[in-house]
């Protein structure tokens, strides 16, 4: 076998290894047509079994396989590959709905959407809804999903993988397992489904707006911030526990949202025109602040300005764990008489988001109030002092 | 009939120094207390076959547990993708293409080897050929190398429970380099003097691992039925025992395959028989029956004396199958009565109705496991009678070999993405070709000139791979006599003694404090004695009045008191001294005071 990535031949020899050869040392002296493949993972129709699920796929590593030419991760996703792999999955009759696939830092709030109407229209049908996505952004798009979802009939499950499905040791399958698992349960919230740890023995199921990819590539990238996940996939067994949602009697779907928001992360080095040039043009800006939420003194005036031409101004801080508190320091008290406004521990993407759906669904004047409610469980009211362990 | 032997051989060394995709130490000092489990997924290849090998993992469905050691990071946990490659490892593997007369390769493409008996965290080993077509010269003709390739050391197995199996991860990512011979080995001694060849080189180099795994072979053996792979052959001296075993083997499945072949397997039945086994003698029954195995009785058709019998052991072929899908044993009718079954027979051969010429097995299984069980047990007696008989199959203390598993085929291989494809310049070449493994006889005469120590001690130290050793010890004591005899007695002596290995960097330290002290040979055998025997810290060694020389003074005063007691002479006075104490001092110090002491006696 031999084919052609960019000026490179790459034969197969018998013994398996490739021979890389560059394109312009080699004669071309006749072409063979490709034996025909027998192709081993035959795509066989799955037998539907009792529990209906609808399974949209975005893209990115989960529904990726080798692209043997390229030799870059491209997304495919066939019934008969994952029930190879997932063994639970004759359990199910799975409603199956690939869009055009695509990597999750591709993805834009117009995507979300796109996704989200999917996902109603999945949840119409079936009794739960899972969604294929990349790691990267997953968080984002399942916030967005979770704001955009006032009411649910029926859990909405994002699942990924940190290991392509191509390797053996994928974390895909089990992942995509526990969501399953998962869909048959009384949810009715928006959820990440995530390897829990290094082990292939338990998935973790996230709370979209509390969820943080926390490692480039570990597995168990995936936390919940300031608080426990709300449940377990363990020993085939899904478990809920703690103050999740449960199912409503219908979906409701709000789906629009107003992108013109940006998010300023504030470094000794931010000056004012800076922060001016990142706020142009925005109706709404999330400032990730160090410690309990500050910024330099530098910057009050073109907060204040930003401020005044009508732009919302909130503070989340980077740390990420724990909350903001503008009334301790008087940087803060200063940033609160700005009109800044505190977001307590709201994740900064998360806060992002959310303004993305406040700005396009209620009045302006009504933005303070709905952007620090507790719409979807996306502020933590008691942070544990100590995490339990999975 | 059969046909010529061909033995060719794989020959797998560790080279020491940091793993192939990580910067990580390829020595550990231990285990942490931590592990996670893992399951493995089977893929197909790049041309979309799955590799038979890996199907046949699969079926076996096993989870897997690894330990963490000082020496893993997240790439050996398959927690990140590889790291930069290892230069040093890469440089080496195209040396040693070069000294073994390989071409070599214009690129280096890393691909992913499909394993998952689940020795590769990532269910693969990432392997790139960097040399072909080489040769080297033996006593009985040329053995051409068909390979070579630098890949990652696989997991070592730690314990193997059938359905889980336990992997420390100090082995994994270590870079190993698979020499591949073509078949033109004609026996036993030429097979271990041809690996004795190719190993020595990288252990004289100084470049191979040291310890009972940095040198393992595999042998593949052919004699006209199908290639054969012997994995992990630990002793040279084992080749020669596990090839005579083979072809003993082979042999007489020649003579037994035109026995069976035509054969129908029809009758070979797993049926359930617990119930007669319930008040069993058989203790192996008794106790497998409590872990909620069950009892399987079968015919074994037209094979009654073959089992067992003379150099027939078809039920040992058999036994090899049951046991590796976690049976707890197999017991056939050309053994029994025995293993405490006896009452049993009779009720047994009732119910299974052997014919005149059938054999007839019982088995302990699992009940999950007995339909694949019995699936595996005919396709191994087809493929004997049919004389199909290649496969991997794995060597046991006894030095016979028993079945591990089908032949992995070309199907597993797929291209490492994440490694990108590296070509190989002027430059690393011009690199490597300096440091080319000499032979053993100009190595020889480089040792015998940088150090002046006699050629015999250079061929000892160099055979040992310790010349890194001895440079370093010789640069700290500025001694190359006292270096050498560091290397070739002191050390091997107390590990000996203690009867464990002792890691040069550990040593390092005494031969520095030897240097600052100003210590004689003595002063520093005694203190590596204390350091290794009595595990005495090096601080403490450093103040420690042991390894102080008498003084004059001191001796004087000791010698004085010996004289009240006792008649003291110059002969006698060493002892009597040495019995005192277990300090050094200096015999010719203590005559010449002894005699001083007499004198002014005397006066």
């Amino acid at each position: 076998m031999v084919s052609l990535s960019g000026n490179t031949y790459n034969i197969k020899l018998k013994n398996g290894y490739n021979f890389s050869i560059p394109a312009e040392s080699l004669e071309i002296v006749e072409i063979f047509p490709p034996r025909a493949a027998e192709v081993s993972e035959v795509d066989t129709p799955v037998p539907a079994g009792k529990h209906k699920v609808s399974i949209i796929g975005t893209g990115g590593t989960i529904a990726s396989r080798v692209d043997y030419i390229t030799g870059a991760v491209k997304p495919v996703l066939n019934p008969g590959f994952l029930r190879d792999n997932v063994s639970s999955i004759s359990e199910f009759d799975m409603d199956l709905n690939l869009m055009e696939p695509m990597l999750s830092e591709n993805l834009t709030p117009d995507d979300w959407i796109r996704i989200a109407r999917l996902a109603k229209t999945g949840l119409d049908k079936n009794r739960g809804t899972i969604i294929l996505h990349g790691t990267d952004t997953m968080s984002y798009t399942a916030s967005a999903l979770s704001f955009m979802f006032p009411s649910l009939s029926g859990p909405i499950i994002f699942a990924g993988s940190q290991r392509s499905s191509d390797r053996p040791s994928s974390d895909a399958f089990l992942n995509l397992e526990g969501a399953l698992e998962f869909s048959k349960t009384n949810l009715g919230e928006v959820t990440l489904a995530m390897h829990a740890g290094l082990s292939d023995d338990r998935v973790a199921l996230h709370r979209a707006v509390r969820s943080r990819k926390m490692h480039t590539t570990r597995r168990d990238a995936f936390r919940t911030i300031g608080s426990e996940p709300l449940g377990y996939y363990f020993q085939k067994k899904a478990q809920l526990k703690g103050d999740y949602r449960g199912r409503a009697k219908e979906t409701v779907l709000m789906d629009r949202l107003d992108s013109r928001v940006s998010i300023v992360f504030f470094h000794p080095a931010l000056v004012a025109s800076d922060f001016e040039a990142m706020v142009q043009g925005k109706k709404a800006v999330v400032i990730m602040g160090t410690g309990m939420g500050h910024t330099a003194s530098r910057l009050y005036e073109s907060i204040k300005d930003t401020i005044s031409s009508g732009t919302k101004v909130m503070m989340t801080s980077q740390c990420i764990s724990g909350s903001v508190n503008l009334k301790v320091y008087s940087t803060g008290r200063e940033l609160l008489s700005l009109g800044v406004i505190p977001l307590g521990n709201m994740l900064p993407e998360v806060a992002m988001v959310k303004s993305m759906f406040v700005l396009a669904n209620y009045p302006h004047e009504d933005f303070e109030k709905y952007i620090t409610e507790n719409m979807r469980g996306e502020i933590v009211k008691n942070e544990p002092v100590f995490q339990e362990v999975s | 009939m059969s046909s010529k032997v061909m033995i060719g051989l794989e020959i797998h060394i560790q080279l020491k120094g940091v793993k192939l995709f990580c910067s990580c130490s390829t020595e550990s000092r231990n285990i942490t207390d931590r592990s996670f489990t893992r399951y493995l997924y089977v893929r197909s290849g790049e041309t979309g076959h799955i590799d038979p090998a890996a199907l046949y993992e699969r079926e076996r469905d096993r989870t897997f547990t690894y330990l963490l050691t000082d020496n893993t990071c997240l790439l050996d946990v398959d927690e990140e993708p590889p790291h930069e490659i290892n230069r040093e490892a890469l440089l080496r593997a195209i040396a040693t293409s070069l000294a073994l007369n390989c071409k070599v390769v214009d690129r280096v493409s890393y691909m992913r080897k499909i394993v998952i008996d689940g020795s590769n965290t990532s269910g693969f080993q990432r392997t790139a050929l960097i040399g072909f077509n080489g040769w080297v010269e033996t006593s009985r003709g040329k053995v051409h190398i068909s390979s070579l390739c630098l890949e990652e050391d696989s997991a070592r197995k730690i314990n193997d429970e059938g359905e889980n199996v336990t992997y420390s991860l100090d082995r994994l990512g270590v870079p190993l380099l698979e020499i591949a011979t073509e078949p033109d080995i004609v026996d036993g001694d030429h097979a271990v003097e041809t690996a004795e060849l190719i190993g020595k080189k990288l252990i004289m180099a100084g470049w191979a691992r040291r310890g009972p795994e940095a040198i393992r072979q595999d042998v593949n053996f052919s004699m006209g039925f199908g290639r054969v792979e012997i994995k992990g052959v630990p002793k040279l001296s084992t080749i020669r025992n596990s090839l005579k075993y083979e072809v003993q083997r082979q042999k007489s499945l020649e003579i037994l395959s035109e026995k069976i072949s035509g054969q129908s397997l029809d009758h070979l039945k797993f049926r359930e028989v617990t119930g007669i086994f319930e008040k069993t003698e058989s203790k192996v029954i008794k106790r497998n029956l409590d872990n909620g195995y069950r009892i399987y009785g079968t015919i074994l058709p037209a094979l009654k004396g073959f089992l067992k019998n003379g150099d027939f052991r078809l039920g040992k072929e058999l036994a090899d199958v049951a046991k590796l899908y976690g049976s707890g044993g197999i017991m056939h009718s050309d053994e029994l009565p025995g293993y405490g079954v006896e009452a049993e027979l009779k009720p047994l051969v009732e119910k299974l109705k052997p014919g005149e010429s059938d054999g007839y097995a019982i088995l302990i299984s699992d009940p999950k496991k007995i339909t694949l069980i019995e699936k595996e047990m005919k396709i191994r007696l087809r493929r004997i009678a049919s004389l199909d008989l290649s496969e991997t199959r794995v060597i046991s203390d006894d030095e016979t070999t028993h079945y591990l598993r089908p032949l992995p085929g070309g199907e597993r291989m797929y291209p490492e993405t994440d490694v990108p494809i590296m070509p190989v310049s002027r430059e690393m070449l011009e690199e490597a070709g300096k440091i080319i493994p000499k032979t053993e006889d100009q190595m020889i005469g480089d040792i015998v000139s940088r150090f002046g120590i006699s050629r015999q001690d250079a061929f000892v130290i160099m055979s040992g791979g310790h010349l890194n050793e001895l440079a370093e010890a010789f640069e700290i004591l500025g001694n190359s006599s006292l270096a050498s005899r560091l290397i070739i007695q002191i050390i091997p002596d107390i590990q000996k003694k203690i009867k464990g290995e002792i890691d040069f960097s550990d040593i390092v330290p005494i031969l520095k404090l030897s240097r600052e002290r100003n210590w004689d040979r003595q002063i520093l055998e005694k203190a590596l004695e204390m350091r290794f025997s009595a595990n005495i810290s090096l601080e403490v060694l450093g103040e420690s009045d042991e390894l102080k020389p008498l003084d004059a003074e001191e001796l004087k005063i000791m010698i004085l008191d010996i004289m009240k007691h006792e008649d003291v002479s110059p002969k006698n006075i060493i002892p009597r001294l040495r019995g005192r104490t277990s300090r050094l001092f200096d015999p010719s110090r203590a005559l010449e005071i002894l005699t001083s002491l007499k004198k002014s006696n005397h006066i």
